[in-house]
């Protein structure tokens, strides 16, 4: 029996010692790709056709979408922020989902808007709408009130009342660099063949000034070295691994922070998807599902120079929920959409990409957490050498510290958002020290939202949005409690 | 032995992860280094050349900077002196003193020695400069790259040489749109976007393209570019004649060219060949058809028009009734058709646009008029919106006159019957 178990135990070993193998040469390759692609971009951007995009009469219009639930505290500063989008035609539409606190009102009181009638056709079927409030003096805002439904729900009451060919989701905490949605309408209108998304780069707002415009004064890091970790998480996460699937036009996922959608085609395949706590996710992995199905060509493309900054956590219990809501969002996609797993109809989305998510995202926690057990289980019962023990550690480790040094070396390469000397070095060390646990209580998080999943709890949890950065104060808010 | 085979591999991993991990720390560090080093320096050099440009064309002594201003290629002061000619080239105020010094200094023969490249970026970032020079010496040579299969040089070309502009230029482009569209070269925004910038010369190059057969989306773009543009009789004539054509996109285009108030005075005519199209399949044709005949004011076409508020999209439901409250007090009868009829859709549609087009403003100011039937109509009008739940303007109205209540309670009484 025991020499079963030790043989279990061994075996188990050596898989996981090819899978960290695998997924590490997966990431390699990624990486290089990024490295390529980028280098490209920096040069592409030379000759992109930005001002020609802004000064033509020929740019549609796009609506920019807020969706709000008890944000009392950030709200007027994304719209505000969004306002001043430096795009020749958008309008921005702030849709209240059944807020409990005072966010309708203090946009009501801030930009005077008057209740309007406005017929409510429901493309989409959502929730009630409760009102319309408008006001000339500001003709591109528009302010929806309606039942709470969610963050999905509240999406799709955007897409129905906008008149514009093209949306934009924008989070309530997140703040648009000026020119970012004219950088990540450009490919759409570069294309000849038709992009159905577009998505931006992320980045963390804490600890940026921003000036009574809400415009971006001085960028900063902040002090608190949760956050310091996410920053490299971003930088590492949108520079080479969403840049990586781009070029392959293999992406997945893009950020419902900011991200650029055709309008008829997310109608057509049917809206946000209402009860899935990653309804950004689900999105472009159905946009996948409905064009490949329909036989029609489209691109899905990442574009790593516009910026949009969000709050990111800045507690333990907060970024537990938040990446556990992720993964929870990850695997409730992929199993909505299972029909495209391993099927060849669907091309390399199905053959490739998703059987990866599969295999080493949702697994991969598990895989690891599990690992790590049986590695010490296998030293305690002397299967395993000292020596092993430290090298698989070591080895982990160094990986871990060479992609988040990669990452920063290509932000360097790239846009150097963070232009202090001490930024850098900051970087560059919090890159070695999130090895170091950081990365290790991550899986766990993502571990536990397996177990919920398979557990049967599949519910959002919600994030507080505190306004640090705004001018509006730093008392907490709630998102989406559903 | 094969445990010491792999406590190896796993160290030799480890090696070169620290060395790669090393070498990238230090590859950043050095080039922030680099980089704050040479930006100062091009800053220098910026503000440097653009005050000793500034200062000669002040003076009007041009020809003698360009020795000042001779660098080698590809140096830092071959750059700043590219980005400061180039921001005055944008200024617009010394274009031809620009492109004469970029000329003296090698700048088009050096970015035209590199469209032969066999870099295609290098190529596209060469093309991109020429044509923000507005280099027109170039244009024989970036001609023949919009004949290739490549989509970014093509898409770089055809914005070179819209910012050069010329006749040679735009014939260039037009006579090659079947290629560029037809192969999904550039895309059909990008393309409108370069036509336009010829401005109204580029009108009689795509006339006389578009009198040949023309790929649809080919033809529907310069229909869209022409659209823009002022234009003659013979433009009229064309799209009047596309107004039959096949293709939907094709016909809606033709039909936004005619759809100008002064194309509709001068050729009267042209109302009773846009009508049929009110009843085309497309629903975006009968938008475009609607937008035209609106753009006339046209009362015989009220009827049509009429019917048209109860279109099954909802899009066309509301351009018909702005199109028919554009035509004012002699349409009132056909909105009170429609208001009492059976289609929710179509009323809903009638009052969203008395709403928006600030139309009840009109008909609250007839409730004081004397013409009786005028005030019945109007009064008719507003107690229907009232009963649909289109309460606010009156609500408004009430509330605007709240220091003479009188009248407000009056005008409010008269509505909702209280």
């Amino acid at each position: 029996m025991i020499s079963i178990l030790s043989a279990a135990i061994l075996g188990f070993n050596y898989f996981v010692g090819f899978y960290f193998g695998v997924v590490n040469v997966i990431y390699s390759l990624l990486l290089t790709l990024a490295l390529v692609v980028i280098f490209r971009h920096l040069k592409r951007i030379k000759y992109s056709a930005l001002s020609e995009v802004h000064d033509s009469t020929q740019t549609p219009p796009v609506a920019i979408l807020i969706p709000v639930h008890n944000e009392e505290e950030v709200v007027l500063r994304s719209i505000r922020s969004a306002l001043q989008a430096d795009y020749p035609f958008f309008e921005v539409i702030v849709i209240n989902d059944g807020s409990s606190d005072n966010t309708l009102k203090r946009v009501i009181d801030e930009f005077r808007l008057r209740r309007i009638d406005r017929i409510y056709r429901r493309t989409l079927v959502t929730k009630s709408v409760k009102g319309f409030y408008y006001n000339l003096e500001t003709p591109n805002l528009l302010v929806i009130d309606k039942e709470k439904g969610g963050k999905a729900d509240a999406l799709n009451c955007g897409i129905n009342a906008s008149r514009s060919p093209y949306f934009c989701s924008v989070d309530a905490d997140s703040v648009l660099e000026k020119d970012a949605l004219l950088r990540v309408m450009t490919p759409l209108l570069e294309s000849s063949v038709p992009v159905v998304a577009s998505g931006g780069v992320v980045r963390v707002l804490n600890g940026l000034r921003l000036n009574e415009e809400n415009e971006i004064e001085e960028i900063d890091l902040p002090q608190n070295p949760l956050l310091l970790f996410q920053i490299v998480e971003y930088i590492r996460g949108f520079l080479f691994g969403r840049v990586g699937w781009d070029s392959l036009n293999a992406l997945l996922i893009l950020s419902g922070t900011f991200s650029l959608f055709h309008k008829a085609t997310v109608a057509d395949a049917g809206g946000f998807k209402v009860g899935n706590v990653s309804e950004d996710m689900e999105m472009v992995v159905r946009l996948h599902r409905h064009m490949r199905k329909a036989g029609k060509p489209y691109r899905i493309c990442f574009v790593s120079d516009p910026i949009c900054w969000t709050e990111a956590p800045d507690t333990f219990s907060m970024l537990a929920r938040q990446r556990r809501r992720w993964h929870l969002g990850l695997m409730q996609s992929i199993a909505e959409n299972r029909e495209m797993i391993g099927n060849p109809r669907f091309g390399r989305i199905g053959l490739i990409v998703i059987p990866y998510y599969i295999l080493f995202e949702i697994l991969g926690p598990v895989i690891e957490f599990v690992g790590y057990v049986c590695v010490l289980l296998s030293y305690a019962v002397g299967l395993l050498s000292v020596d092993f023990l430290l090298l698989f550690i070591t080895l982990a480790i160094f990986y871990g510290v060479f992609l988040s040094t990669a990452g920063i070396f290509l932000e360097e390469l790239t846009f150097r958002r963070y232009p202090r000397w001490r930024h850098l070095f900051r970087l560059l060390l919090y890159g070695v020290f999130e090895n170091f646990g950081y990365r290790q209580i991550n899986t766990f998080w993502r571990f536990q939202a397996f177990l919920q999943y398979w557990l049967g709890r599949r519910s959002w949890e919600y994030v507080e949005n505190k306004g640090t950065n705004g001018t509006n104060g730093t008392k907490d808010g709630a998102a989406w409690t559903m | 032995m094969q445990d010491k085979i792999i406590i190896i591999v796993i160290l030799a991993i480890i090696a070169i992860l620290v060395t790669l991990t090393v070498g990238l720390f230090f590859a950043s560090i050095l080039r922030r280094g680099l980089h704050d080093r040479k930006y100062r320096e091009l800053d220098r050099l910026r503000s440097r050349y653009r005050a000793m440009v500034l200062e000669a064309l002040a003076s009007g002594r041009i020809s003698s900077l360009w020795i000042d201003l001779s660098a080698p290629p590809a140096s830092s002061a071959w750059q700043a002196v590219e980005e400061v000619l180039l921001t005055l080239m944008t200024d617009g105020k010394h274009s031809s003193e620009t492109a004469a010094l970029f000329a003296a200094l090698g700048y088009p023969a050096f970015y035209e020695k590199r469209l032969t490249d066999r870099n295609a970026q290098a190529r596209a970032q060469s093309v991109n400069k020429l044509g923000k020079m507005k280099n027109s010496a170039s244009v024989p040579l970036l001609i023949p790259l919009l004949d290739g299969q490549n989509r970014e040089i093509a898409s770089v070309t055809v914005r070179a040489l819209g910012n050069i502009g010329g006749n040679t230029a735009l014939g260039a482009i037009v006579d090659r749109l079947p290629h560029l569209i037809g192969n999904g070269l550039v895309a059909g925004k990008a393309l409108e976007t370069t036509l336009l910038a010829f401005g109204p010369e580029a009108a009689p190059a795509l006339i006389g393209r578009l009198t040949g057969d023309l790929h649809p989306h080919a033809a529907a773009i310069a229909l869209e570019v022409l659209s823009r543009l002022p234009a003659d009789e013979r433009t009229i004539s064309l799209a009047a004649e596309r107004l039959g054509h096949e293709n939907p996109e094709v016909r809606s285009k033709a039909l936004k060219v005619l759809g100008r108030p002064e194309h509709l005075s001068s050729r009267p005519d042209l109302s009773g060949r846009i009508a049929p199209l009110l009843r085309d399949p497309v629903w975006y044709v009968r938008l475009q058809a609607i937008r035209s005949l609106s753009a006339l004011k046209c009362a015989e076409s009220m009827a049509e028009l009429g019917a048209l508020v109860s279109d099954e999209k909802w899009h066309v439901r509301n351009e018909a009734a702005r199109a028919l409250l554009l035509l004012g007090d002699c349409s009132l009868d056909f909105l009170i058709e429609a208001l009492t009829g059976r289609d929710q859709y179509a009323k809903d549609s009638i009052c969203e646009e008395i709403e928006s087009t600030n139309f009840h403003a009109l008909l609250i100011g007839h409730l004081a008029a004397n013409d009786d039937s005028l005030r019945d109509k109007s009064l008719r009008i507003l107690e229907i919106m009232y009963t649909l739940g289109f309460s606010i303007p009156l609500e408004e109205y009430r509330n605007s006159v709240h220091g003479a209540p009188q009248n407000g309670d009056k005008a409010e009484g008269q509505v909702t019957g209280l």
